[in-house]
């Protein structure tokens, strides 16, 4: 067998194929179920971003309100009961109150964060 | 591209784009199809970073030619591509016949040079845009393409 001949039988390649009404359909539903996922990876994204942003705001502010209240707690602590009493471990004082507000402000942000993951994704669903 | 451009672009190369993945599936009607449709979906997803749109179709071949392979190599490893060409397609009683001598060629080359065969002759384009689908070099494809012949032709005469 020929070049020429091997040429026109691949030149002349033209098989039936499924119906084109049928592929497109199959491919339109797929391409809408793309669309729905993209949508909704869209809005957790925005979700996401929003949580954080509130998470960012009420870790600062917590953590800003733990280290500005924390000398008024130390000096009640002081001179009330609550006292340390002495010991040969010297405590520092600044020490604990940094320990206190990062905690406070982490725990904070982390529960801002999913209140409002929480509350976003209650909304959306309505 | 919003999606009625983009089914409009599958509109217009969905025909020439199954056939040449159905001469790659060797007559598989329904493996093409299935890469057919895997491929334009991924074409979907990646529609933003297709800056110049006149290469819709060599684009999609590139796509279509890396998902057959992977295709080819997940059903190497659960079954035979020969054997699962053998399956008969439902609604096809065409013509499927006709091209039978064809596809039993094809189905004994190597995959490299039945794409380079049937991007040449039958979708008509030059090494140089057949070597940027498969991502050879240009005298990488013309040895393909000249084993392919010649491979192609000695099946054909048997």
């Amino acid at each position: 067998m020929d070049d020429d001949k091997i040429k026109d039988i691949l030149k002349g390649y033209r098989p039936e194929l499924t119906p084109d009404f049928r592929f497109m359909a199959s491919l339109e539903r797929k391409m809408e179920a793309v669309e729905y996922v993209k949508q909704e990876m869209r809005a957790l994204r925005r979700r996401n971003k929003i949580a954080m942003a509130v998470a960012t705001v009420a870790g600062f502010v917590m953590g800003a309100l733990t280290t500005l209240l924390a000398p008024l707690v130390t000096g009640w602590a002081s001179t009330s009961s609550l006292a340390i009493p002495s010991t040969d471990i010297a405590i520092d004082l600044n020490f604990l109150i940094y320990i206190t507000a990062a905690l406070v402000s982490a725990l904070s942000a982390y529960n801002a964060y999913e209140i409002t993951l929480a509350r976003l994704g209650r909304r959306q669903n309505l | 591209m919003t999606r009625e451009q983009f089914i409009s672009y599958v509109e217009a190369s969905q025909e020439a784009f199954r056939r040449f993945l159905l001469a790659l599936c060797c007559g598989n009607h329904a493996l093409a199809d299935d890469i057919a449709q895997e491929s334009y979906i991924k074409a979907y997803l990646a529609s933003d970073r297709l800056t110049e749109p006149e290469k819709f179709n060599s684009w999609l071949r590139q796509i279509g030619y890396n998902t057959f392979i992977n295709q080819a190599r997940a059903l190497k490893a659960s079954t035979d591509l020969d054997a699962a060409a053998d399956i008969p397609a439902s609604e096809i009683t065409d013509g499927a016949f006709q091209y039978e001598a064809l596809y039993a060629a094809l189905r004994r080359m190597p995959d490299k040079e039945r794409t380079a065969v049937i991007l040449f002759y039958i979708d008509d384009y030059p090494i140089k845009k057949i070597a940027d689908i498969v991502g050879a070099s240009q005298s990488a494809v013309k040895q393909h393409l000249s084993r392919g012949r010649a491979h192609l032709r000695g099946l054909l005469t048997k």
